[in-house]
C-alpha cells in the first residue's frame, strides 16, 4: 500500500478538494476542484479545474480532469482523460522520502505545473519548461537531464553503478568525467541509491538498456 | 464583488481593447492626409473609414495566440462612372499613388479587395490602414438592387459603390458592396443607446464635484451599450477561436449585423453585459428554425439566422444581393454554423454564467478564458478579484506510450 503524508496539508491548501474513504478507512481518491493562480515569468493563470485523483496499492496516484477542459488534442492526455504528468522515476526521486509518498509535494510540482503547461501551450503554442518525448526515450531523456550527461550511454553507467554499488565518494565517476564521485555526481548517485527508489530505477535501467542498445549497439 | 461592480469591471476592461485615444486621433489624420494626397495628385474621392472603424467596434485582435495591431479599414470613393473606367484601373491607380508617398515605411501590400499600408508601431501597438477602392454604383444596378430590397431598406440602396475585386493574378472585377449605407444603417439603431449613455454620462457628471475635470469623449470614440456589448462578443470570438486554432471563425459583419437587428428589440437602459445576454439569447433561440406561417406566407419577421431548403441565410441589411452566411453553404459550412452555435453556447455558459459565482477568483478565471489570459491578468481588475499568484515549480510532462 502506497503509504501517503500530509494529505491534511494539501486538503488545507485546496479546501475544495474532497478525500473518499473506503469503509475501512483506506483513502481510494481524492475529488474536487482547485484555483491555479501561478505565474512564470510574464505569465499568470488563474483558472479553475475539477480533478479525481485514484490512489492505488502499488503504483503511484492517477489524476484525471473531469470538467473536460483538456483538449482530446493535447499530447500529454491519456484517452481516458489522465494527466501525463512526468516520468516516475522523477515522481517517485521527487516525492518519496523515507517509504512515505508526498502527495500535497506531488500536487505542487506535477499536478499544478501540468496545467500551467496546458494553459501555456494552448496559448503560445510551447511548452514553458519543455516536454518529454513519449515512452522509453522520454525516461532516457530524464535521467539524461538527473545524471546531466549528453548521452543515453553515460546515462546507462551511471545507473548500473547505482545498481551494482554501494556509494563510494573516493571512486571514479561512472559518467566517465574522469572526476572523483564526490567531485561530479554526488548527490545525484546518492539520491538515486535510496531504496525506496531502487525498484523504478532496476525497472527503468533494463529499459534504458534497451533504448541503450538500440542507439548506441552497446 | 456584487454583479453590479463585476458588470463595472468587464465594461472597464474592454475599454482597454479599444483603439486608444492617440492611437484614433493618429489613424484620423493618417486617412485624411491619404485622401488629400490622392485628390492633390490629381484623384477626385472622399475617403470615409468602414467596417468596426466606422462603427465603433473595434478591439484589438489577436494573431497567433498574441494581442496584434489593430486593423482600421477606410473606403476610397473615386468620383469617376463605372462605365468610364476598369475595376483594374481604379485599384492599380490608388495603389500607384500610395506607393510613391515616401512618408510611408512599407510599401502597400495588395489583397483581393484593398491596399494594406502597415504603420510603424506606436507605443507598442500599431494599426494598419486597409484601403478599399471603388467608384459608385452604376443606375442599372441601383434599380436592381433597389427591387430586391424590402422597403425598411431601400433608402440605403442609394449609398452602393462597386468595390474592385483581384479574381486571378491579373483580372479584376467590380463587386456592389455598401459600407456607407452600413455605418448609417447601424448608426440610426445605435443612435437611442447612444443618448442614453451620454444621458447617464451627464448625469454622473453633475453629480461629481471634480466635473469641471473631466474631459468631454470626442463623440467618435464614445461607446453605447450596443457597442460595447459588440466588442465582447468580438473579444471573446477572437480569444475563443484562436486558442481552437480554428478557422471556422464567425466574421465581424455577423456579429455586428446580428447584434445590431436584435437591439432594434432591446431596452436602451440595459447595462451592456445584460444588452449580450439577450443578444446571444435571441439569436440562439431563433437561429435556424425554418419557421414557415401559413396564414401569412411569409416567414417569422423575428428569424434572424434562417435555415431554407438547407441553406444558411443571414442578408446584409444594406445589400440584398449579399448574404453574410454564404461561406456557411459552402464545403466546411456546416462546421462553421456548429461552431457559431457551439460558441454562442459557451458565451452562455462560461460568460454570462460567471457573474453569478459566489466566489471572484472563480469569476476572474471565467473572465480570463473569455477575453484572453495574458490581457486579464495584466488588467487593473486583477487584484481586486484574486490573490496574487505563486511561482510554479517547473515540470516537464511525459506520456507512458
Amino acid at each position: 500500500m502506497l503509504k501517503i503524508k500530509n494529505l491534511e496539508l494539501l486538503c488545507l491548501q485546496y479546501p475544495d478538494l474532497v478525500c473518499k474513504y473506503s469503509a475501512d478507512g483506506e483513502l481510494l481518491s481524492i475529488e474536487g476542484s482547485f484555483l491555479l493562480n501561478r505565474v512564470y515569468g510574464d505569465t499568470v493563470y488563474c483558472k479553475e479545474y475539477s480533478i479525481t485523483i485514484n490512489v492505488y496499492d502499488n503504483r503511484l496516484p492517477y489524476a484525471k480532469e473531469t470538467g473536460n477542459k483538456i483538449s482530446e488534442k493535447y499530447p500529454h492526455r491519456y484517452p481516458d482523460g489522465g494527466l501525463c504528468l512526468g516520468v516516475d522515476a522523477e515522481i517517485e526521486l521527487t516525492c518519496l522520502e523515507n517509504g512515505l509518498f508526498d502527495i500535497e509535494k506531488w500536487f505542487e510540482r506535477f499536478v499544478v505545473p501540468y496545467f500551467f503547461s496546458y494553459e501555456y501551450y494552448m496559448d503560445k503554442h510551447q511548452y514553458p519548461f519543455g516536454d518529454r518525448s513519449h515512452g522509453k526515450k522520454g525516461v532516457a531523456e530524464f535521467y539524461m537531464e538527473l545524471f546531466n550527461v549528453d548521452s543515453v550511454a553515460k546515462v546507462y553507467k551511471c545507473m548500473r553503478y547505482t545498481l551494482a554499488h554501494k556509494y563510494r565518494g573516493h571512486f571514479l565517476c561512472p559518467c566517465g568525467s574522469k572526476k572523483r564521485i564526490r567531485y561530479c555526481h554526488k548527490t545525484q548517485l546518492y539520491n538515486a541509491q535510496r531504496p525506496e527508489v531502487k525498484s523504478r530505477i532496476n525497472k527503468d535501467y533494463l529499459s534504458i538498456k534497451e533504448v541503450c542498445s538500440y542507439e548506441h549497439n552497446i | 464583488m456584487s454583479i453590479e461592480q463585476r458588470k463595472m469591471d468587464i465594461v472597464r476592461l474592454i475599454k482597454d481593447l479599444d483603439l486608444p485615444h492617440s492611437m484614433y486621433e493618429n489613424a484620423v489624420d493618417k486617412y485624411e492626409a491619404l485622401g488629400k494626397r490622392l485628390n492633390d495628385n490629381g484623384l477626385e474621392c472622399d475617403i470615409y473609414p468602414q467596417g468596426s472603424f466606422a462603427t465603433g467596434t473595434v478591439v484589438r485582435p489577436i494573431k497567433n495566440g498574441e494581442d496584434a495591431n489593430y486593423d482600421l479599414d477606410t473606403v476610397v470613393v473615386v468620383h469617376q462612372d463605372k462605365a468610364d473606367t476598369s475595376a483594374e484601373s481604379i485599384k492599380k491607380t490608388v495603389g500607384d499613388i500610395i506607393a510613391e508617398c515616401k512618408r510611408y515605411k512599407k510599401s502597400p501590400t495588395e489583397y483581393d479587395t484593398c491596399w494594406t499600408i502597415d504603420f510603424a508601431d506606436e507605443n507598442g501597438v500599431g494599426f494598419n490602414i486597409d484601403v478599399v477602392p471603388c467608384v459608385p454604383e452604376d443606375d442599372s444596378t441601383l434599380t436592381r438592387l433597389k427591387e430586391k430590397s424590402s422597403p425598411q431598406t431601400i433608402s440605403y440602396v442609394e449609398q452602393s459603390v462597386a468595390i474592385t475585386k483581384k479574381t486571378t493574378l491579373t483580372t479584376y472585377e467590380w463587386s456592389t458592396n455598401n459600407p456607407l449605407g452600413y455605418k448609417e444603417w447601424f448608426d440610426e439603431i445605435n443612435s437611442p443607446f447612444l443618448k442614453f449613455s451620454r444621458d447617464q454620462r451627464k448625469i454622473m457628471f453633475e453629480s461629481r464635484a471634480d466635473a469641471a475635470e473631466i474631459e468631454e469623449i470626442p463623440s467618435d470614440e464614445e461607446r453605447s451599450s450596443l457597442q460595447i456589448a459588440i466588442q465582447i462578443l468580438k473579444r471573446h470570438r477572437d480569444v475563443y477561436f484562436s486558442r481552437l486554432n480554428s478557422d471556422l471563425k464567425p466574421i465581424s459583419a455577423i456579429i455586428t449585423t446580428l447584434a445590431a437587428t436584435v437591439a432594434k428589440n432591446a431596452d436602451v437602459n440595459l447595462h451592456p453585459v445584460d444588452l449580450l445576454a439577450f443578444i446571444v439569447e435571441e439569436i440562439t433561440s431563433y437561429a435556424g428554425l425554418d419557421i414557415y406561417f401559413e396564414s401569412t406566407g411569409e416567414y417569422e419577421q423575428r428569424s434572424l439566422i434562417l435555415k431554407h431548403r438547407g441553406e444558411w441565410i443571414l442578408n446584409n441589411p444594406v445589400n440584398p444581393e449579399d448574404n453574410l452566411l454564404d461561406s456557411w453553404n459552402q464545403s466546411n459550412g456546416e462546421q462553421k454554423a456548429k461552431a457559431f452555435f457551439g460558441w454562442l453556447k459557451v458565451i452562455k455558459e462560461n460568460f454570462m454564467g460567471a457573474f453569478i459565482l459566489n466566489d471572484d477568483s472563480r469569476f476572474f478565471s471565467a473572465m480570463c478564458e473569455s477575453f484572453g489570459n495574458d490581457f486579464v491578468n495584466q488588467s487593473e481588475i486583477r487584484k481586486s478579484y484574486c490573490p496574487p499568484p505563486k511561482p510554479v515549480f517547473p515540470a516537464k510532462p511525459w506520456r507512458e506510450t
